[in-house]
């Protein structure tokens, strides 16, 4: 724990302002000009003790973050504590302070947003917010924090820096992918619709079952019962939903990466740029309602297996969050469970395409042509949103 | 109303209030009148429902003529005494103006800086109570709007870096919560109110410490800081400043004869503050002689008990037609003592010292151990005073009453013409004495200066012209002025012929109440007279000044709030005496008393303790050895008492840790007894930056604590399980648990987190 005061400018000139006034009244036989200068030292130190009594008595504590992608808020929590019987805190302001690595090198997390909390009252605990804009999926290790408040007259700040690491993972951005290219990819192979193992709600028949309090009389199998005595009921199948298997490619090094020239774009923005278009397509399956995996090639990483749904998703969001591109790569493994899975096949790759890293029946795509593939004019949420800059391949404003 | 509206609000309001201060400052009235009303429109017009304001250019375009009118003001009247009166009109200007467009956070907060300027350049311009007063007033609601500010900048701060999201994406971002509603709102005023407080002692303690001579000199001893009495002790022909119709209250005086029966006085009665036997022609200005300022030797130190002290070098010993003045203060805080002639004797009712100039009988306070101004003092005078009286009084006549001449040679050209005319001789007749030839010279001028001046308070067309005696102007050119140029042409009239004179000034007793039998003095008796030697000791009263004019002019300035005047004045009298008239010698009498009374006071406390101590001593027949058995009980005593504290405090913290207040009474002390190690491990990760709050339970503090280092967290989680089992499972620890538990408290104690 740090504490520390702060003299900003305008109490840097209030302070010369003092001294003027100080300078006048000892030259100048008018005790009201006296009294002034005493006012005005006194507020100075008024200023230093309700400010520094304020926060010797608060408390801090980061509560569990939320989820964080790039292009979404990402809310912070704080939990502010005033452990004081009497005095209320006012005008609390909560900054992160990250480590100079992490701002300079990932860029992951540009410290502008702040938590804000106008009182807090005697006794009470109060939860604030600070909203930042992630600008690169990665993990970011959240370290310090500090609690600042220039009240009561803004003179003089009084801050405390706390030690409150955390992990946060930043999942990559989602773009909306262009329409009808995920239906066309998944179903013109073996990722189409089919019958599920399990009865469902569908058309075609499963099996017969006896019959349980609460079935619906439409159900019951009635040419059997000429048949046996046992009333039975007729099952229904249901249709499993679409698969398909996302592989990422990122099993060339970055030097031997082959891809045109162009926009100033280095091999990392285009591997950033893959990365985006699975997390893109891993959104448009769970919103397709499609079962999907993925699988990365070049890291030890082994291939997630096919499922859907909310946490699945999140799953294969953090396993893309937390790819380290600066890490050795490995030759890909055998495809041969690629080839036995009954799935569509879609890779991506950073440069050219290698058709030897996936079965013959998966569709390539590339990074360099990302436009083809998603649809930067909406966003998944549906709203409008400017073409990536060459510099900024995620589309995410500075 | 939303926290913005309120401060804007607020801010109006202290704006206004620099203006009423500026305007109070520099008496511009007619300011509050013609800029008062604006700002408050700019409330309508920018606040309102509309929200019109001034385009930016319009307002750079208004400051730049601001500056211009200002610029060509000084260059004008180029005084440096006026710079603050310039700023002011500068800052004005800009606070005008910028009332009328869109603001920022940042020109709210330039407004408030321009109001404390603006304040500030009144506060060097003016020390009068109504001033003072809304200078208090302006400290106390400016904590109150900057503070609103800081809450309102910071909100918007936070609301705008909220704001600053890609585009199209505000609708993801979490609204900012704030609140601020009634609770909020008393709370911020409890807080002004907390620094108010603070503001006021350390300011105080400030005022009162504060060096007063380290560039400026004390206030001369005498003069006093009382410069808005209406009475001077010289007397400026050039300027007219002094002469004012202000009603404001300097004292009342009670004549009362020698049964103490209060009466009033077959005419005005004049009292004596200055005498001024020296007129400078270069300056237009009649002033004291250098000799009579020295002459102020004589101290006396009236008895406190109200017994009187006799003001000559002799006791008086006919006491004829003497009469008892009261004066009490009501607005004057000057040092000098009005009198009317001749005092003999004074009394007051604190231990005062005065000094008195023998020769005119003026007498000033000169007091150095007290603190303040008088309140009120009795003198006994003798009017008609005899021969013998004088004689005791004064001793030996001095040189300087014997001064002839007037240094302005064109007065006796004319006097000698206005004598002619009237038909009266300045030289000593034959069978008449010097005394009677000053009497019948100082009758006929007077007479003279009754009938052919007039007496007016506008001087607006005295014109005084390049090279001409303003005395001259009044005899010749003008004839018309107030008291002091007809005392000034009187005096200088007898002593350009040889007739010893000299101008006095105090005031002028003329409004008799007859519901409290005194007589009230106002700023605007202030007044002007002369004396002329008329005897070895005796000198007499000439009033050149018309009294039915003198008169006239009281009787129209009268109104109805004249009887409730007392109460301002009062107040002013407090104003004056205690902040304006603070100076070295307060400071001095101040810290001699508080020293005094520290000092008496630890005295006293160290005698009775002794004292108690050789008591207890003697009653038990201890001896010698007893003061050390005494010494060793006592300290033994004390160390109980702390323990006794820290087990207490110690016992409360865990009760409060451990949440057990609501507990049985036998049950919660037991608890507090074995639940110890629980609030030892709290204190311990406090400091060690990861406290836990007080909606966490301790499995979850456990646990947060086993993210950040396993270990630790581990050890957290076995604590709390045992507080868990003591606590709620019913489970009675034995001794090598607890000990076991204070290990592990102990662990925790070494070591950073994390590591």
């Amino acid at each position: 724990m740090r504490r520390r005061f702060h003299l900003n400018l305008p109490g840097l000139l209030f302070v010369a302002l003092t001294l003027f006034v100080g300078f006048a009244a000892a030259n100048r036989p008018n005790n009201l000009v006296v009294w002034s200068f005493g006012a005005l030292l006194s507020l100075i130190l008024v200023s230093g003790i309700i400010s520094g009594s304020m926060m010797v008595r608060l408390r801090l504590s980061r509560l569990e973050t939320g989820r964080a992608a790039v292009g979404d808020p990402f809310e912070i929590r704080y939990q502010l504590t005033n452990t004081s019987g009497l005095r209320s805190a006012f005008a609390v302001r909560v900054d992160e302070i990250l480590r100079p690595s992490d701002t300079d090198r990932h860029e992951v997390l540009p410290v502008s947003g702040h938590a804000w909390t106008i009182r807090v009252a005697p006794g009470e605990e109060q939860v604030c917010d600070a909203v930042l804009w992630p600008r690169r999926r990665g993990v970011l290790n959240l370290h310090r924090v500090r609690l600042t408040s220039f009240f009561p007259f803004g003179l003089m700040g009084r801050s405390v820096e706390l030690e409150l690491p955390q992990r946060v993972l930043v999942h990559p951005r989602v773009h909306a992918v262009r329409p009808d290219l995920l239906r066309t990819a998944v179903t013109g192979e073996l990722g189409g619709i089919r019958l599920s193992r399990l009865p469902g709600p569908g058309e075609d028949f499963y099996s017969v079952r006896e019959f349980k309090p609460g079935d619906s009389i439409r159900q019951i199998a009635w040419k059997r019962l000429g048949c046996t005595e046992d009333l039975l009921v007729i099952q229904r199948s249901s249709s499993a939903p679409p698969r398909v298997r996302i592989v990422l490619d990122l099993s060339t090094p970055p030097a031997d990466l082959r891809f045109e020239a162009e926009n100033d774009l280095t091999s990392g923005d285009l591997e950033e740029r893959a990365i985006t278009m699975a997390a893109s397509l891993i959104a448009e399956a769970d919103k397709a309602d499609h079962e999907y995996g993925l699988t990365v090639l070049g890291f030890e990483d082994k291939p997630i297996p096919m499922r859907r749904g909310h946490w699945h998703r999140e799953r294969l969001m953090a396993s893309l969050a937390e790819i380290d591109l600066g890490a050795e790569r490995k030759p890909p493994l055998s495809t041969s469970m690629l080839d036995e899975e009954r799935s569509a096949c879609i890779v991506i790759h950073p440069g050219r395409i290698d058709t030897r890293k996936a079965p013959d029946r998966a569709l390539h795509w590339t990074a360099t042509r990302v436009e083809d593939v998603l649809d930067f004019k909406t966003t998944e949420e549906g709203t409008a949103e400017e073409a990536p800059s060459s510099r900024s391949p995620l589309g995410v404003p500075a | 109303m939303n926290l913005r509206r309120r401060f804007r609000l607020w801010l109006l309001v202290l704006i206004e209030l620099s203006l009423a201060a500026v305007a109070v400052a520099t008496e511009g009235f007619w300011l509050l009148i013609v800029a008062g009303p604006v700002v408050a429109l700019s409330w309508y017009m920018v606040e309102g429902p509309r929200g019109k304001s001034l385009p930016r250019w319009a307002v750079n375009l208004g400051a730049i003529i601001v500056v211009a009118l200002v610029g060509l003001s000084a260059i004008a009247d180029p005084d440096p005494g006026r710079s603050m009166e310039l700023l002011s009109w500068f800052v004005l200007g800009l606070i005008v103006l910028r009332q009328l467009q869109q603001r920022t956070t940042r020109e709210d907060a330039q407004q408030i800086v321009l109001s404390l300027v603006l304040v500030l350049a009144s506060t060097v311009q003016s020390e009068k109570l109504l001033f003072g007063l809304i200078l208090l007033v302006w400290c106390g609601l400016a904590l109150y709007v900057v503070i609103l500010y800081q809450l309102y900048k910071g909100t918007d701060l936070a609301r705008r870096r909220r704001a600053e999201c890609p585009p199209d994406s505000a609708h993801l971002v979490p609204p900012l919560s704030v609140r601020f509603g009634p609770l909020e709102l008393a709370s911020v005023r409890r807080t002004v109110l907390v620094a108010l407080f603070g503001l006021s002692i350390f300011s105080v303690i400030i005022f009162v410490i504060f060096p007063r001579d380290i560039l400026f000199k004390a206030q001369v001893p005498g003069q006093g800081p009382g410069r808005r009495s209406g009475f001077s002790q010289n007397v400026d022909l050039v300027s007219s400043e002094r002469i004012s119709e202000s009603r404001r209250e300097v004292f009342t005086l009670q004549w009362k004869d020698l049964d103490g029966v209060p009466m009033r006085w077959n005419g005005p009665i004049l009292l004596r503050g200055s005498v001024l036997n020296h007129y400078d022609p270069a300056i237009d200005k009649w002033a004291p002689t250098i000799a009579s300022r020295r002459r102020f030797t004589r101290s006396i130190a009236p008895s406190p008990n109200g017994g009187f002290t006799a003001l000559g070098v002799r006791p008086i010993e006919d006491r004829g037609q003497q009469y008892t003045v009261e004066v009490t203060m009501r607005s004057l805080t000057s040092k000098v003592l009005f009198a009317p002639w001749v005092p003999l004797e004074l009394a007051t009712t604190e231990g005062r010292t005065f000094q008195v100039d023998p020769a005119n009988l003026i007498i000033r306070d000169s007091s150095v151990d007290t603190l303040g101004s008088y309140w009120s003092y009795r003198l006994r005078v003798q009017p008609f005073p005899t021969t013998n009286v004088l004689e005791d009084l004064f001793g030996t006549p001095s040189r300087e009453s014997r001064t002839l001449g007037f240094p302005v040679p064109e007065v006796k050209v004319t006097t000698l013409a206005i004598l002619e005319e009237i038909g009266v001789d300045h030289e000593v007749g034959a069978d008449e004495t010097v005394w009677a030839r000053n009497q019948r010279v100082a009758d006929a001028l007077t007479a003279w200066l009754e009938d052919n001046c007039i007496y007016k308070t506008d001087l607006g067309d005295f014109i005084q012209l390049v090279g001409e005696d303003p005395i001259i102007s009044f005899l010749e050119r003008y004839r018309f002025g107030h008291c002091e140029y007809f005392a000034s042409a009187l005096t200088a009239m007898c002593r350009s012929i040889g007739v010893q004179a000299r101008l006095v000034t105090g005031y002028i007793a003329l409004e008799y109440n007859e519901a409290s039998e005194s007589y009230t003095v106002r700023e605007s008796n202030a007044h002007a007279w002369t004396e002329v030697r008329v005897g070895e000791y005796q000198w007499r009263t000439w009033d050149p000044s018309p009294r039915s004019e003198l008169e006239a002019i009281q009787v129209r300035n009268s109104s109805w709030a004249d009887g409730w005047r007392w109460v301002y004045d009062r107040l002013d009298f407090l104003w004056n005496s205690s902040v304006v008239g603070f100076d070295t010698r307060s400071q001095a009498v101040l810290a001699k008393r508080a020293s005094a009374t520290w000092s008496e006071r630890v005295e006293n406390l160290l005698g009775s303790v002794l004292e108690g101590i050789r008591s207890v001593n003697r009653y038990f027949r201890l001896g010698p050895a007893g003061y050390i058995w005494m010494t060793v009980i006592l300290l033994l005593a004390m160390s109980f008492l702390v323990a006794g504290f820290a087990v207490m405090r110690r016992r409360r913290r865990v009760i409060e840790l451990a949440r057990i207040g609501g507990a049985e009474r036998e049950r919660a002390r037991e608890l507090a007894v074995q639940l110890g190690f629980w609030a030892d491990a709290l204190r311990i990760m406090e400091r060690r930056g990861l406290p836990k709050s007080l909606s966490e339970t301790p499995l979850a503090f456990s646990r947060r604590a086993s993210d950040i280092d396993p270990e630790l967290g581990t050890r957290l989680g076995v604590l709390a399980d045992l507080l868990y089992r003591i606590r709620f499972g019913a489970h009675s620890p034995g001794a090598s648990e607890l000990a076991e538990a204070d290990a592990i408290v102990k662990s925790i104690r070494g070591g950073a987190i994390g590591t």
